[in-house]
């Protein structure tokens, strides 16, 4: 299936605000591949499917310090372990990005529809896009710790 | 003020919370995590002046909640703060009685002129 690399820049974007408005942290992205295995690089992982006139989903992960300290920064206090709030945090991300590019695919053929987020915690965890969908991978970095945030998303048929 | 906040992320309705505290002096918060959640606790506060309402919720939306509310005839406002950002969205939940709307992500100087407008102060 042919890839438009593009599409990962409303996710980008999104990832940005989100952070910047919410997190008080500026992201520094580094760099975008097409991903082609399922392991994640994260601690704790926030996904979500998408639907509507696609299928796909996406996925923000986070190292355990990039977790902490973005969850940290939107609740005004310091978080040291990957418990329940962090859990709820990351969950949060991956609503406020989702909903945002959602926004910004609007008119196009990848426009989708939201749905509730969840959350995986476990190191080199595993999660399956949908078979036969690419999936791009943009890494960042907060405050020198990193995560990505994948997105398998086409058009349905 | 007694301020109901709706939203099934604990992370969202403790930021609101805070960003209310910065602006609103000593707000009583009511938190509820869905819709059904929302108007048990809505039904309960009788005293509640301002409802802030996700949209994106399970078991009951916030714009089924936002019916409910607005069908009790309450003069307490709600705003919707949703990633819902796409106008249509805007139009809808004006329409059913929103009276007001802020899009995640917001600042807390968002929350607090679109809290102001709609409070008329």
């Amino acid at each position: 299936m042919k890839v438009d690399v593009n599409l990962i820049n409303p996710f980008i974007a999104a990832t940005t605000t989100a952070l910047e408005m919410m997190a008080m942290c500026k992201p520094e992205r580094k760099k975008v591949q097409l991903k082609q295995d399922n392991v994640l690089i994260g601690d704790i992982s926030g996904i979500m499917g998408l639907s509507g006139d696609v299928s796909g989903s996406i996925i923000v992960s986070f190292e355990k310090e990039a977790a902490c300290i973005v969850v940290g920064n939107m609740l005004g206090t310091e978080k040291t372990e990957l418990d329940d709030e962090v859990r709820d945090g990351i969950q949060e991300v991956v609503n406020l990005i989702a909903g945002q590019a959602k926004t910004m695919l609007k008119g196009t053929d990848y426009h989708f529809q939201v749905s509730i987020p969840t959350c995986i915690i476990g190191s080199n965890h595993q999660v399956n896009h949908k078979k036969g969908v690419p999936c791009i991978m943009a890494a960042f970095e907060v405050e020198g710790k990193p995560f990505t945030v994948e997105v398998s998303i086409a058009p349905k048929s | 003020m007694k301020v109901l906040v709706v939203d099934d992320s604990s992370t969202m309705r403790r930021i609101i919370g805070n960003a209310l505290k910065t602006f609103i002096p000593d707000p009583v918060i009511v938190e509820a995590e869905d819709g059904n959640d929302g108007f048990d606790k809505f039904q309960a506060n009788q005293d509640v002046e301002l409802v802030l309402s996700d949209w994106n919720m399970p078991n009951c939306d916030g714009l089924e909640f936002l019916k409910k509310v607005v069908e009790t005839g309450h003069s307490a406002p709600v705003i919707m703060v949703t990633t819902e950002a796409e106008k249509s969205n805007v139009v809808v939940a004006i329409k059913s009685g929103a009276k007001n709307y802020v899009t995640k992500p917001f600042t807390p100087d968002i929350l607090k002129q679109k809290i102001q407008q709609t409070m008329g102060k």
